[in-house]
């Protein structure tokens, strides 16, 4: 395969308070080729949006990064934070979906205002006609009508698509994607995942796509990094994760499924705390297989397969026979 | 229970609760609404007037002995009283006056016995003058200030700033006038110690009545160059504790709006970041500012009194603490009901640049 476009390398990043500081990403990999889709999923709080604001450019001042790179074409989006050029690959290169469409626009300015604020380095005018044809993709009606009117007189699921709308509109070639149908409702979330399977599919853009939900990320995604308290635990194609998962926490995390056939079962105990994490995997405390050595040390990366990466020593055991033992 | 209290029980009042909504389209809904906003002001202007009445006869002092000098026989006093009215009930007086009014007439003065209207009027742009542009420099001050020191939340120039933006509040104006006028005036020599022009020069031909906008309408440079010398130092007295709360509420307004989710996603996206703050940001936070300067005005008119009499600027500050002093109650309320209409139609102006900064409020959303 080629150089991947994406490229989060060993990233680890602290928020730091006055007293303490949280370790919300813990030497965190992820890859994302060229027209390739990848979910990143995981429970709340173990720094899947972290991660994307990292990349985006828009972490609190608040965050230090200990340790880690996040290349984008071969250029490494820490160094370049806050210059210009940073601020052209955002704007030209990565669109961005963010996750609550209610609070994401700007109350005061017609909508056309803001979307276009941010195509403006583009073509100026062929900018304009791209994010009408865009619109017309997304299915809303009327684009020069919508463009004219301001956030409030759209639904949730309207102003979701303006967003998609505007960020396919510059034409880029990583589409950022965070929880981009949480704060809908069911029956718009599966028009717009159509939506957005779509124009991926049409427009052969490479997508980093966030959510805390299996099903979402399986059916729009090829392949799938499972973080578990700012660790990435496990990364392999959608179809192999879900029917052949070999971290713990993702075997856990699947039989969780109510729709499972093994049968409902929690994950006992809770997500470590980023401001006190337990050392070496932060998933030991509560992982049935775990030795004293998990603890200690941080398991590297393996390789079951050649698409597969597991970062537990221990992915072969089966968890029910260590359960009875 | 509500739509029978607002809606059916008082009719009158749930139209005006609907009509001072905003409305979105239209030239002829915004006349409507002006219409319906000025109409309300009259029960506002009554009420007012009342009031204002009721205390200038509840002091214990007469203007009627004090004009009448020392050795006046009780009967020219009784006849002096008459002649003004004063002899007849309060409830009768009151009357009288308020259908004076309802003809454009605020009567005569006691003392000049010319109309109060006509004295106002003459001496009402000075004080206009200075106020607004006292407004508009302490808006653009307090504004750029405000926002500089949100955007460096915590940092030495924020610290500056509200340091400044404190002692700003807690200054006495009258002071401030005193020591600009010994550097300026008597030290440097740079500015007039006071007055409003040069008497020895001619003075632009009335127009606006603001001799900064008649003197660039007669293309006189000169007469704007003194005019503006003239208003520089009351100007920035007024200006210093407007500037102070201007700066205030920008820099809390533009701090909340920084939080927004909207901010993230405009940076994520691209957003120049100058751009982001003094267009994006600053359009959001700038509602609790608008609404300020609707009070500021009235605080300025409160304020331009001790400044108009240091200064000697001929405005109806100086004018209205005259008449004060002489008792001359038919000029106290005269000023009174024509602050209080200005102050009205200036918070409608307001109220409409409001809608004009926030879409939601044209709907009433």
């Amino acid at each position: 395969m080629s150089d991947p476009l994406l490229t989060i390398r060993d990233l680890s990043i602290d928020i730091e308070t006055p007293t303490v500081a949280a370790k919300v990403i813990d030497h965190a990999n992820v890859q994302v080729h060229l027209g390739e889709t990848v979910g990143i999923v995981g429970e709340s709080g173990c720094g899947k949006t972290t991660l994307l604001k990292a990349i985006l450019g828009i972490l609190p001042k608040t965050a230090v990064c200990r340790s880690g790179e996040i290349l984008f074409e071969g250029r490494s989006l820490l160094d370049l934070w806050g210059t210009e050029e940073s601020r052209r690959i955002r704007s030209c290169d990565i669109g961005f979906i963010p996750q609550d469409p209610y609070l994401s626009l700007n109350p005061a300015f017609t909508v056309g205002r803001q979307l276009n604020e941010s195509l403006l380095e583009l073509t100026g005018q062929g900018a304009y006609a791209e994010l009408l044809r865009m619109l017309r993709a997304v299915q809303l009606p009327d684009p020069e009508g919508v463009l004219e009117r301001y956030p409030h007189q759209f639904s949730g699921g309207q102003r979701q698509r303006l967003l998609i709308a505007a960020a396919l509109a510059r034409r880029p070639k990583l589409l950022i994607a965070d929880e981009p149908t949480t704060a809908l409702d069911v029956t718009t979330q599966s028009e717009i995942l159509e939506v957005m399977r779509e124009l991926a599919n049409e427009t052969g853009v490479a997508m980093l796509f966030v959510s805390h939900d299996l099903g979402v990320i399986r059916s729009i995604c090829d392949r799938v990094t499972v973080m578990y308290a700012g660790q990435s635990v496990e990364t392999a194609p959608a179809d192999a994760l879900v029917n052949a998962p070999k971290h713990p926490y993702t075997r856990m995390l699947l039989n969780c499924h109510p729709g499972r056939s093994h049968g409902f079962k929690g994950i006992p105990g809770q997500v470590a705390s980023p401001l006190d994490p337990p050392p070496g995997c932060r998933f030991s405390p509560r992982c049935p297989i775990a030795i004293a050595e998990c603890s200690r040390r941080r398991p590297q990366p393996l390789h079951p397969s050649p698409s597969q990466e597991v970062s537990c020593p221990r992915y072969e055991i089966d968890l029910e026979t260590a359960a009875d033992a | 229970m509500a739509t029978f209290l607002f809606g059916e029980r008082w009719p009158c009042f749930s139209r005006l609760r609907d009509v001072t909504v905003l409305p979105d389209l239209g030239y002829g809904s915004m006349v409507r609404y002006i219409a319906v906003r000025l109409l309300s002001l009259i029960p506002s202007l009554f009420g007012l007037i009342l009031l204002t009445f009721i205390m200038l006869h509840a002091v214990p002092a007469d203007p009627v002995t004090s004009l009448a000098g020392e050795n006046a026989s009780p009967e020219q006093v009784a006849e002096l009283r008459a002649r003004f009215g004063l002899d007849k009930p309060l409830v009768e007086q009151f009357g009288i006056y308020v259908w004076q009014i309802l003809q454009g007439d605020l009567g005569n003065s006691i003392f000049s016995n010319r109309p109060v209207l006509e004295e106002i009027l003459a001496r009402l742009p000075a004080t206009l003058e200075l106020i607004t542009f006292a407004l508009v420099l302490a808006a653009f001050v307090g504004i750029t200030l405000g926002t500089i020191a949100a955007v460096r939340h915590n940092g030495p120039i924020d610290n500056i700033v509200r340091a400044v933006t404190i002692s700003g509040l807690a200054i006495a104006t009258f002071w401030v006038a005193i020591i600009l006028q010994m550097v300026f005036s008597m030290e440097l020599n740079w500015l007039p110690l006071r007055g409003r022009f040069d008497v020895a020069y001619p003075a632009p031909p009335l127009i606006t009545g603001f001799l900064l906008i008649d003197s660039l309408l007669a293309l006189d440079l000169t007469a704007f160059g003194i005019a503006a010398q003239h208003l520089a130092m009351p100007m920035i007295t007024l200006a210093i504790p407007a500037i102070a709360t201007i700066a205030r509420f920008t820099r809390s307004g533009v701090l909340e709006t920084m939080q927004k989710e909207f901010v993230d996603y405009a940076s994520a996206v691209g957003y120049r970041r100058n751009r982001l703050i003094w267009i994006y940001v600053l359009k959001n936070s700038l509602s609790v500012v608008i609404m300020q300067l609707g009070l500021l005005f009235g605080a300025l008119i409160g304020g331009a009194v001790a400044i108009e009499a240091i200064f000697d600027w001929p405005g109806i500050g100086s004018y209205a603490v005259n008449a004060i002093l002489n008792f001359d109650y038919k000029a106290v309320l005269g000023v009174t009901i024509i602050i209080g209409i200005i102050y009205g139609i200036v918070n409608i102006i307001v109220d409409i640049i409001h809608a004009f900064v926030d879409p939601r409020l044209r709907e009433g959303i």
